[in-house]
């Protein structure tokens, strides 16, 4: 499977760091064609700005500064996100990803009348997310899990029918311990293995 | 009353603009001190960046980095985010203003044992305007994290029993002229009386 990783955290030697190296290697050997998308490293502008705002409905426009994240996307089988929850949410460059690159008619079609919005991800098969949370899960659920809540029924609705989900989640980083840690980094290439 | 608003649109013509326009002026005749915080006019960088999130937990450096925004929500007695929802949440000029703002040490306090506990107690009425493209049930099924971010999430921080004023506006792609004038009308009556 053509999988798109997007990882967003800034410190290399982070836990989230060894989160997405460890989904990597095991992308790898599971036989995935794998395409890695660091935010941080490359730098990625999370601002959307007046003119791409004003574009934002243009299908002729909308693409113009985000050509190479559209053709990731279009290239794409899977998605994987691997991030650190930061208030409860994706940290700002990722949520920043979404605002700027998932535009009309390359994510989804805008509605017509009082039809409601379709799908324009129809290619992508299966979604995937890898997160770290300092908050523990049940008080993560009663704030929403906003998040999690936008990748996994957001973006689902905009993939193909039958689109999977996976989502793992390390809760309560603030008392984590080596033992949590390790075997929740077990858990994860178990499962992106099987991916 | 000093009021922080806090401001996330980048189209001046937008509604959202005018929603913030007419926030503003509500505010600011009913003789509060407004302090107009316009994320994107004040070219905010959202991105929390390696060397802030390796001293983050450093509660003496931490707040340097976006010292005037801590200032000014530390002279805040109530908060008004005025935004439009963008993929089921904040803009993200306003995300990473969570981010990179509310602090250990300045918006929340680590105990000993692990415990967190939020400390912006000064704050003590809490306002959002806020606009959506989707339904309102729509938004439910999504969990409408703007709300709870406001509901749960920001009440959390603020004084105990703080007063909460959420104001939505759904389904704005088929709004109408008259909808939007309503939620206008709406938005400078509730503030005005904030």
């Amino acid at each position: 499977m053509r999988v798109l990783v997007i990882y967003a955290h800034p410190v290399a030697d982070s836990f989230c760091a060894a989160l997405h190296s460890k989904t990597l290697e095991a992308l790898g050997r599971a036989g995935h064609e794998v395409r890695d998308l660091d935010l941080y490293a490359i730098d990625f502008q999370p601002v959307l700005t007046r003119q791409e705002r004003i574009d934002y409905d243009d299908p002729a426009l909308n693409t113009r500064n985000i050509e190479d994240h559209v053709a990731h996307i279009r290239w794409a089988e899977a998605l994987l996100f691997v991030y650190p929850t930061w208030w409860y949410g994706l940290p700002a460059i990722l949520k920043g990803w979404l605002d700027r690159v998932w535009v009309p008619e390359v994510t989804f079609h805008m509605p017509v009348g009082n039809q409601p919005i379709r799908p324009a991800m129809t290619h992508i098969r299966k979604i995937g997310g890898i997160s770290t949370y300092g908050a523990p899960w049940w008080w993560t659920r009663v704030v929403g899990d906003p998040g999690r809540r936008t990748l996994m029924r957001g973006i689902k609705p905009l993939c193909h029918k039958k689109c999977r989900t996976l989502w793992l989640a390390h809760y309560k980083m603030d008392s984590s311990t080596p033992v949590s840690r390790a075997a929740f980094l077990e858990k994860v290439e178990r499962a992106i293995e099987r991916f | 009353m000093n009021v922080l608003v806090l401001y996330a649109h980048p189209v001046e013509t937008s509604y959202q603009a005018a929603l913030h326009k007419r926030a503003v002026s509500a505010l600011t005749e009913a003789g509060h001190d407004v302090d107009d915080c316009d994320l994107y006019a004040e070219g905010f960088d959202p991105v929390l960046g390696r060397s802030e999130r390796l001293g983050y937990h450093d509660t003496t450096t931490n707040t340097a980095p976006v010292k005037d925004y801590v200032e000014r929500l530390k002279r805040a007695e109530a908060l008004v985010l005025v935004f439009p929802t963008w993929y089921y949440g904040p803009p993200a000029i306003l995300k990473g203003f969570f981010d990179r703002v509310l602090l250990p040490g300045f918006a929340l306090r680590l105990t000993d044992d692990g415990k967190v506990e939020p400390n912006l107690r000064h704050i003590r009425k809490l306002a959002a305007v806020v606009t959506y493209g989707r339904s309102r049930l729509a938004s439910l099924y999504m969990g409408d994290p703007p709300r709870k971010y406001v509901t749960r999430y920001w009440k959390w921080y603020v004084r105990r029993g703080a007063k909460i004023t959420y104001l939505a506006h759904y389904d704005m792609n088929r709004s109408t002229p008259a909808g939007r004038e309503r939620f206008l009308a709406k938005v400078g009556r509730e503030l005005a009386r904030f």
